[in-house]
């Protein structure tokens, strides 16, 4: 039992290791993608070995998954670019030869070192640390890794938002994304697909929401499946957020400021910042995480509309480009389509 | 052997391949994979040392590390993209050339 659990994640170990050499070596950046999408359910896996449930989720909903979504969409503007395909390395002239060997030096001392600190570590069975058993029940949920992100270390997660949101405020900017989308033709299975899962979506996100309090999700797997459920939609044509409007601008900081509030609340009723008062501590996670969530999928999206393109300078659409299907889902239903029509 | 020592060790040849992947990758998008790799790499010794107590439930302090990171991750690569995007768009006029195959 346990030596075939042993197999188990030796194998795992290794097609993780094999997995992600591909990703490094493919030779099409396409089939890059598409490894670090396995990648990443791969390392979900992993982590459910390691009674990381609530990891495995965020790993799989957005290390994996919209992390892709994100790269095929650059991928699919890059290839309509061939010219601008970009290798710095051709570009940087008279590099020196000795660079090749500094960064291979820096790699060898760097994992190095690692091992060095880790594998003693690793050896060693008990982990030193302040166990939070006992201060469980004071932080109004029972979930402990909900009670450390929005309890004992709120400030972490105070930040975590800031720096979304500040991702947000670099990417708006930079997208050409003014404009409203038309409504892109979408084949008919993922449009089909889209109408069972986005209400699916809906209904998973708000129990993964809910039932963070004591078992594995909570604001930020919730929000990933929200977020992926309107990647979907976009992809189906529907009109992408125009942060524009006060409205979605509103919704953006929502979460933020829910969450100041509550930690300056602390402070009203005789505590510290981000303290929260342990009869109170339930309601107030919970409402800081209902906030959150709408925002972190809200700002996911943008995320994902930023890295996407418009109408080129040709004033065609991307469904009507690329029927080869190079550039992910949305060419994938495009191709679809064609695949459709053809007989 | 234990699981936990499977993992960390995976995490440390993730970590250093990731690294030289931002080095040696000669197209951006895959320097940026790369960076994503070698995260995930460390990603997965936090996990891996969490779990070392094998009769205790893991402790959920690297579990909510980790969390964060992942969001925070994913943020970095969509600024990351967007740059890389604003990059190809406006350096057209230089002659950038299909990545080398290494």
């Amino acid at each position: 039992m346990t030596s075939s659990l042993l197999m188990l994640d030796a194998v795992l170990a290794l097609t993780l290791v094999v997995i992600g050499l591909g990703v490094l070596l493919a030779r099409d950046l396409f089939q890059s993608i598409v490894m670090f999408i396995i990648f990443g359910m791969l390392l979900g896996i992993a982590w459910c070995r390691l009674e990381a449930v609530d990891v495995a989720l965020a790993e799989v909903a957005i290390g994996a998954g919209l992390t892709g979504a994100l790269m095929l969409n650059t991928l699919s503007v890059s290839r309509r670019q061939p010219a601008a395909t970009v290798a710095l390395a051709t570009s940087t002239p008279a590099r020196s030869p000795w660079l090749p060997l500094a960064a291979t030096v820096f790699t060898i001392v760097s994992a190095g070192g690692l091992a060095v600190v880790v594998i003693p570590l690793a050896r060693l069975s008990s982990a030193p640390g302040i166990p939070i058993g006992e201060s469980l029940e004071q932080s109004g949920v029972a979930n402990p890794v909900t009670a450390v992100l929005l309890n004992f270390r709120a400030y972490d997660t105070l930040l975590e938002v800031a720096v979304l949101l500040g991702a947000v405020f670099a990417v708006l900017p930079m997208s050409t994304h003014a404009r409203e989308t038309m409504a892109r033709p979408v084949g008919g299975v993922l449009h089909a697909f889209s109408r069972l899962f986005v209400p699916l979506a809906a209904l998973v996100a708000t129990y993964l929401l809910w039932i963070g309090a004591k078992s594995p999700g909570g604001a930020f797997q919730a929000a990933a499946i929200l977020g992926a459920a309107g990647v979907l939609m976009i992809v189906c044509g529907a009109r992408p957020p125009n942060c524009a409007f006060l409205r979605w601008r509103i919704l953006l900081v929502m979460g933020s400021v829910v969450f100041l509030m509550v930690a300056v609340g602390g402070i009203a009723v005789g505590g510290r910042f981000l303290e929260l008062p342990p009869h109170a501590a339930g309601a107030a996670v919970m409402l800081v995480e209902v906030a959150l969530t709408v925002s972190i999928a809200l700002i996911l999206l943008v995320l994902f509309n930023g890295t996407s393109s418009e109408q080129d300078e040709n004033g065609r659409t991307e469904g009507e480009h690329e029927l080869t299907g190079a550039g992910g889902s949305r060419d994938g239903g495009a191709a679809l389509r064609a695949k459709e029509q053809s007989p | 052997m234990t699981p936990v020592l499977i993992y960390a060790l995976t995490g440390i040849l993730l970590f250093g391949m990731g690294l030289a992947g931002v080095f040696f990758s000669a197209h951006l998008l895959r320097k940026i994979l790369a960076v994503n790799l070698a995260g995930s790499g460390l990603f997965l010794i936090m996990i891996a040392m969490a779990r070392r107590e094998l009769n205790a439930p893991p402790d959920p302090v690297p579990h909510a590390l980790v969390l964060t990171g992942i969001v925070v991750a994913v943020s970095a690569t969509a600024v990351a993209l967007v740059l890389y995007r604003r990059l190809a768009t406006t350096a057209d006029a230089l002659d950038f050339t299909e990545e080398p195959h290494g």
